[in-house]
């Protein structure tokens, strides 16, 4: 039964309101994506979270942290509290977990989850993850962007990605977003990642088009989502559209995480 | 309709549990046997793909049949009665694995597990369909 206060987005279904309120969404990472992320779930009526994010906010997160304020700054609020805040102060019959430590360490929450935003940095962070989901049958939906500042003086770049890994279909390695030669890339680079630039509009874009996927898996409002969701974002012409690789993946099962992976790691024999 | 669903298990806490199902294993015609008591109604060559099929793999097994109205889904006396005859053969070829039987209906379903290292068979609290589209089967 959908209550008047989502009069508004009653054309997602007769029973989207119940779909929407019985899943239960984890978010790995709460800076500028998954900050968005969880405003806009609250917003949709979504009740049920796990948060994940060791940080606290800085003065350099107020250019993209959505409902962090400079009080926050000024007491070392911890992301995972400002998410909170914003889900609770939008629906207050929400209920969210948190955890203010690295998500591994509480990767057992994830098992609860219906759907899982990865919001985190980096290529190892993705896979990691993306297995993690994969092992426990959860659909991820991964967002990130990076900027280019060209070393000739030429205009910088804004890219990112919106990636559903959706169990059984192919994952972010098939896809090509994740590779060896970024990892190796990426590895060597360990313990000097340096300051990433970040803006507040394209990790909108692409936090509202990986909560759009979200409401469409679980409402089937569009009722044309029905495979794999690779979209690329290039800022400089405020596009986001699917990525080519998408039109050569084979439909066969994904090889990198097999289905006899599944469940908790057990102890075997030899 | 009846088929086989494979299973494998991920612990949420000491009292919950995750019962992951990654495909099903159709029964071929010649498999069912007829019995006017039953809409549907397995043989002996099922039970044993099914009990060979724990043996090969790397999961459970959970005999899954569909009771042809909408709403909650509640097993039948046949059901009752057969249902762990079946489940005592399948923890006697694996006692290391969940097996379990699930009913579906045409809106719901209903699913009783047997666990390794749990006394009594836990009844499935939450349903999720994982798909395009997901379904969320609420008891």
């Amino acid at each position: 039964m959908n209550s008047p206060s989502f009069s508004r987005q009653s054309f997602l279904g007769s029973m989207s309101q119940s779909q929407i309120e019985h899943c239960v969404v984890g978010i790995v990472g709460l800076g500028g994506g998954g900050s968005h992320v969880a405003q806009q779930l609250a917003h949709l009526g979504f009740l049920h979270y796990y948060l994940f994010d060791k940080d606290h906010i800085e003065g350099t997160n107020l250019n993209r942290l959505v409902g962090g304020t400079q009080a926050d700054v000024d007491h070392a609020a911890l992301k995972v509290d400002i998410a909170r805040r914003v889900t609770t102060s939008i629906r207050p019959q929400a209920v969210a977990e948190t955890v203010s430590d690295i998500w591994q360490n509480r990767a057992d929450l994830l098992k609860r989850c219906d759907l899982i935003f990865g919001n985190v940095d980096g290529y190892d962070q993705r896979r990691q993850l993306e297995a993690t989901a994969r092992r426990y049958l959860v659909p991820l939906i991964d967002i990130g962007m990076d900027v280019v500042v060209p070393k000739d003086g030429s205009a910088p770049e804004i890219s990112g990605q919106v990636i559903l890994s959706m169990p059984g279909e192919p994952c972010m390695t098939c896809m090509g977003f994740l590779n060896e030669t970024a990892l190796t890339r990426e590895a060597a680079k360990y313990g000097d990642a340096g300051i990433n630039p970040q803006v507040v509009w394209s990790n909108g874009v692409l936090a509202s088009s990986a909560v759009g996927i979200a409401v469409d898996l679980v409402t089937d409002w569009s009722r044309s989502l029905r495979k794999r969701v690779y979209l690329c974002y290039r800022g400089s012409t405020g596009t986001l559209t699917p990525h080519v690789r998408l039109d050569y993946l084979s439909d066969g099962p994904c090889p990198h995480f097999p289905f006899n992976h599944l469940g908790d790691p057990r102890f075997r024999p030899l | 309709m009846a088929t086989f669903f494979s299973v494998a298990v991920g612990r949420i806490d000491p009292d919950r549990l995750l019962l992951l199902i990654p495909n099903y294993h159709t029964i071929p015609d010649e498999d069912y046997i007829d019995d006017p008591r039953a809409g549907a109604r397995i043989g002996s060559a099922a039970i044993r793909a099914a009990l060979q099929r724990i043996l090969d793999c790397e999961f459970g097994q959970l005999h899954v049949h569909l009771h042809e109205h909408k709403g909650s889904p509640r097993p039948s006396t046949m059901d009752m009665r057969e249902t762990p005859r079946l489940i005592e053969s399948m923890v006697a070829t694996d006692a290391t694995r969940a097996h379990g039987a699930v009913i579906l209906s045409h809106d719901s379903a209903w699913a009783k597990i047997w666990v390794p290292g749990i006394k009594q068979p836990v009844l499935a609290t939450k349903i999720t369909v994982v798909g395009f589209p997901f379904r969320f089967l609420q008891r």
